[in-house]
């Protein structure tokens, strides 16, 4: 917009020019300033989370409490895979939100790619079907799920934990819409040229996918990881909880530390900042597809 | 030999039938369908099912009770009020991120170094869970030991009890979620607007309009059906909120807090665990959900053909 | 044609399946690896989150090195309200530990759901003397006539001050109140004090504090059959008078605040006075609190009123009775005058073992043999019933809370007395 109103200024005199350009870097001023006190409330709690952590536990509860301590210490980072199996929980949430993204990542795109490409009876139904399915939210078939679960014998193992998560209904829609923007005329040549359909799918639309592939990966792996509800109600023991469920049950009633804590908190969401950090086009590109309208 | 022949033959036509578009969609779809059928429309079925029974987890004394269940949400004032926090948190919740996110994003809509920066910022803590997000804010907004709290005391307020006082918990929920999500309203919406024709920008200059009616003229209507999904997609998630609850307040004080899926979730999955009980309160929520989504459907879609 | 399809949905789900095989492998390797040595490994759950929890995995790590049974003991440690919330889902996934230790107000529901087992032959074991359990802390565990827990600590409410506070407010550091109406004042005059300093905390989940005060004031929850409430009293509404005077209107405490938080306010020295159990010493030792501890307040000078309360081993239905002489083993150990002596003395609670109590160490023990004498007198809350702790939850805790914030106390009461009422009926 800067270079659209410069053209304009041959039509102003040179005082409401000077004035002009007073006024727009005042507000450019203003802006920054604005912005950069968003962006501190927003990084604030983070950092003030990555710096207790390092405070030994009588500096956290002390009062009037302080941003900055004169000591700091790594043993909160050494007493929390004492105190909350974090290990395990750390494998856990890699094995669930690892395996579920994976398989689903195949299931949404063979489905998503019928949808979109294939002619056949009742593609209609079903594409209502999954629009459909991504209105239903979780929480209100979740007690019937824990009972089903229970009598399949799955409740508390990873199939149980991944085998409802790997398809959404989103992911489905998602990859339904990429595979409809592909050229035309591609599946048609290749068929003439005699690849059967799995290997059109594998060999030609897929390759063609990855920036979808990517984003729809990096969207169901954040899901997974960070999700609580789902986990804390298909698992039983503690050696099988993912991180968000077995963090949550940690600050329930009688815990003395902070500490451990705060340090279990920043290990929990280390792994998908540094995804973040390299991966940051897909993250958003997610986001932005979950908005996509057709 | 004739008979190796005809099952040659037989596995020929057989991949041949299989291999044909209108038969192979079956076979792609199929391993998704029957996951989504098995794990989401049988137990979904099954919550209208168990709600017309007394049945604990211990599966003791189950005992069939028709609408017994849903005669007693109607006395149950707390599950009535739980249906209203959730309304609560929703109006709070929903409008804020639209509004922030959507601000967010016309104003870091040009793409600069400094603006990049701070998109990149803004979604941060879109990745962290709620469940973390709630422990950081719990403690930073703890009046003992929090320092929001303390330095709010020292600019001459009586230190806010936040999370603890009866009538600024929810606020203070609904303000941390906006925290956490209006990274993802930013990015919708910043889609949207980088989509819109800079033609309509400088045929709404020449009009004369300044940057401010440029906005309201050019932008806002431009990204009317993206704000409408934001608008929808939020109200629903709204309805559902629970984790951010359940690792602040509990539902706590004085059950204030309590939304509908916390409800459902203590009544089922802590004393006196009735699943019957918990299933008709979750029925009763998908009803307002289902209607939820549908309504705003509907007008979202007839709000385009107006627009069209 | 339709064997065929089944064929193909076969490949597909057996492709759905692979990841998940896969991480199955990594789960049963494990089961598989320690079924096929020679020791049986029992797994143990409770809700011992505070420093105790330190004193129990120490104890439980030279049990697993040093017992000749072949036992290993794998522990996992919650906090009580998880431990309530996994516990049943746990039994119901036939996931559930082999034993546990409960909390006493939790014990009834769980036997009445038919989900734990009878204990009664713990004590005809060899090794085993019935005779050195004190009869009270052995019949928490009794219910309908039948042993369901072995004890493994009897508790009560106990007082703690903070002695500096004391000295700053001008008040006799080692003179702390002797009932409740002196709490009261103390706690004033601590509160004014400043600089975040509390005067005394009352938890919006201290039920525990609540039926202490309740039982002084003589006022009672249940009616003599426990088919009915018996809240609605005057005595009843004193108890929530007095409470309400002491923290909405006086402030002398936070008025929303967790047990937990409020534990973290006493540790961090900025609590004057404060009702809580024996798990409070070690942290408050360790957080170099100059602090004391006493019996509990009365309603009036020379009372003798307390609440029993303890933890208790059980076993679960879904464990196998196989199992079941490699618990008894460790209930045994745990049982010795050895380990109660150092439970006691590390961990600050009253004995309850006849051996462990003559020794001279614990009579020596300042701190232990004051929990001891309040032990001697204290009785159990409405033992056996197994709406109690549902009461508790969904009743009692909740009308604290609208007390603390300062709700009409008699409608509060009476409504809560409607609440106990349909729970009563409703089982």
């Amino acid at each position: 917009m800067e270079a659209r109103t410069a053209d304009t200024t041959e039509l102003v005199d040179s005082t409401k020019k000077s004035n002009y350009h007073r006024n727009k870097v005042i507000k450019s001023i203003i802006f920054k300033v604005i912005m950069s006190l968003l962006i501190l409330i927003v990084v604030f709690p983070f950092l003030w989370l990555l710096l207790s952590s390092f405070k030994y536990e009588k500096d956290i509860i002390t009062y009037p409490p302080h941003i900055f301590s004169g000591k700091y210490t790594f043993q909160n980072y050494i007493k929390v895979w004492d105190t909350i199996p974090l290990l395990g929980y750390v494998k856990n949430t890699v094995i669930f939100a690892g395996a579920t993204m994976l398989i689903s990542l195949v299931l949404d795109s063979m489905t998503g790619y019928a949808l979109a490409r294939m002619e056949f009876k009742g593609k209609t139904a079903f594409y209502y079907f999954v629009m459909v399915s991504m209105m239903i939210p979780f929480m209100v078939y979740m007690i019937p799920l824990f009972i089903e679960m229970n009598k399949m014998n799955l409740l508390d193992t990873y199939t149980g934990l991944i085998v409802p998560r790997a398809t959404t209904a989103f992911g489905i829609f998602m990859m339904r819409s990429n595979f409809v923007g592909l050229p035309r005329d591609l599946d048609e040549a290749a068929r003439l040229d005699g690849l059967n359909e799995w290997r059109i799918f594998t060999k030609i639309m897929l390759p063609l996918s990855k920036p979808t592939l990517m984003a729809l990966a990096v969207f169901t792996l954040t899901n997974n990881w960070n999700d609580l509800l789902y986990p804390l109600i298909l698992t039983t023991t503690s050696s099988m909880r993912t991180l968000p469920a077995g963090l949550a049950l940690f600050t329930g009633q009688h815990i003395s530390f902070y500490g451990p804590v705060m340090a279990g908190a920043v290990i929990s969401m280390l792994p998908l900042f540094i995804i973040y950090i390299f991966a940051q086009k897909y993250f958003v590109q997610g986001s932005a597809m979950s908005g996509m309208k057709e | 030999m004739e008979e190796i022949d005809t099952s040659v033959s037989k596995k020929r036509s057989f991949f041949r039938f299989w291999n044909q578009p209108k038969h192979a969609a079956y076979l792609f779809m199929a391993p998704s369908i029957i996951i989504l059928l098995f794990f989401m429309v049988i137990p979904l079925i099954g919550t209208l099912g168990l709600s017309f029974f007394n049945i604990n987890i211990f599966f003791t004394g189950t005992k069939f009770v028709g609408l017994d269940n849903f005669v007693q949400f109607f006395h149950d004032q707390r599950a009535i009020n739980s249906m209203w926090h959730t309304v609560y948190f929703t109006l709070l919740e929903t409008p804020t991120q639209v509004i922030v996110g959507t601000v967010a994003a016309a104003a870091l809509s040009r793409t600069t170094l400094f603006n990049r920066f701070s998109r990149s910022v803004f979604y941060v803590p879109v990745i962290c869970s709620l469940t973390t997000s709630g422990i950081i804010f719990s403690m930073l907004l703890d009046p003992n030991i929090g320092w929001i709290p303390y330095v709010l005391h020292q600019f001459g307020m009586s230190t806010p009890q936040f999370f603890r006082d009866a009538s600024l918990a929810m606020p203070s929920i609904a303000a941390m979620t906006v925290w956490k999500n209006f990274g993802v309203t930013m990015t919708i919406m910043l889609t949207a607007i980088q989509a819109i024709s800079p033609s309509l920008y400088e045929s709404a200059e020449m009009d004369g309009a300044n940057k401010q009616q440029q906005f309201f003229h050019v932008t806002i209507p431009q990204i009317i059906p993206s704000l409408g999904f934001c608008v929808m997609t939020n109200l629903i998630g709204s309805m559902q909120v629970f984790d951010q609850i359940y690792v602040t307040t509990a539902g706590g004080p004085e059950f204030k807090t309590e939304s509908a899926v916390q409800y459902i979730y203590s009544r089922g999955f802590s004393a006196p665990y009735q699943l019957g009980y918990a299933s008709a309160v979750a029925t009763i929520l998908f009803v307002i959900i289902a209607i939820l989504s549908v309504s705003s459907n509907l007008y979202m879609s007839h709000k385009e053909k107006q627009m069209r | 044609m339709r064997h065929g399809l089944m064929k193909k949905l076969g490949v597909v789900a057996a492709i759905a399946a692979a990841g998940v095989s896969l991480a199955a492998c990594g789960s049963s390797k494990s089961s598989s690896s320690s079924s096929s040595s020679k020791t049986t490994t029992i797994t143990f759950w409770n809700g011992f989150t505070s420093t105790d929890g330190d004193v129990l995995k120490q104890i439980v790590k030279d049990y697993n090195k040093t017992n000749k049974d072949h036992v290993k003991v794998k522990m996992d440690i919650m906090t009580w309200d998880n431990f309530n919330q996994k516990l049943p889902t746990g039994i119901t996934a036939k996931k559930a530990p082999d034993f546990v230790a409960m909390n006493y107000g939790d014990m009834a529901s769980y036997v009445a759901n038919g989900t734990m087992k009878d204990m009664g032959d713990f004590y005809k074991q060899s090794g085993v003397d019935k005779s050195n359990f004190e009869t009270t802390a052995r019949n928490l565990g009794v219910i309908n006539g039948k042993t369901y827990f072995v004890p493994m600590q009897v508790q009560g409410m106990y007082l703690y001050w903070n002695k500096k506070l004391f000295k700053k407010a001008g008040l006799n550091p080692n003179n702390p109140p002797k009932t409740w109406a002196e709490l009261a004042t103390d706690a004033k005059k601590i509160s004014k004090l400043g600089n975040n300093t509390q005067g005394f905390a009352m938890p919006k989940d201290g039920s525990a504090i609540m039926y202490n005060l309740l039982q002084d004031n003589g006022a009672k929850l249940l009616n003599g059959s426990e088919k009915k409430s018996a809240l609605n009293s005057a005595a009843t509404k004193k108890s929530f008078d007095y409470l309400q005077q002491l923290i909405y209107k006086d402030g002398v405490g936070p008025k929303n605040i967790s047990g937990a938080e409020a534990d973290n306010l006493m540790l961090a020295g900025s609590l004057g006075l404060y009702i809580n159990g024996p798990w409070l010493n070690s942290g408050l030792k360790k957080n170099n609190i100059d602090y004391g501890m006493s019996t509990l307040v009365q309603a009036k000078q020379g009372d003798k009123k307390a609440i029993l309360d303890g933890v208790g081993f059980g076993i679960p239905t879904s464990t196998s009775d196989s199992k079941t002489k490699a618990i008894y083993s460790f209930v045994k150990y745990w049982n010795t005058t050895k380990i109660g002596k150092k439970w006691s003395l590390e961990n600050k609670c009253a004995p309850y073992l006849k051996s462990v109590a003559a020794n001279k160490d614990i009579k020596a023990d300042k701190l232990v043999s004051t929990m001891y004498k309040q032990i001697g007198y204290a009785k159990p809350y409405y033992p056996g019933n197994k709406n109690m702790s549902n009461i508790t939850t969904n009743v009692i805790n909740p009308s604290i809370e609208k007390v603390l914030a300062g709700s009409n106390t008699t409608s509060t009461m009476k409504s809560a007395s409607k609440q106990i009422d349909s729970t009563l009926s409703g089982n």
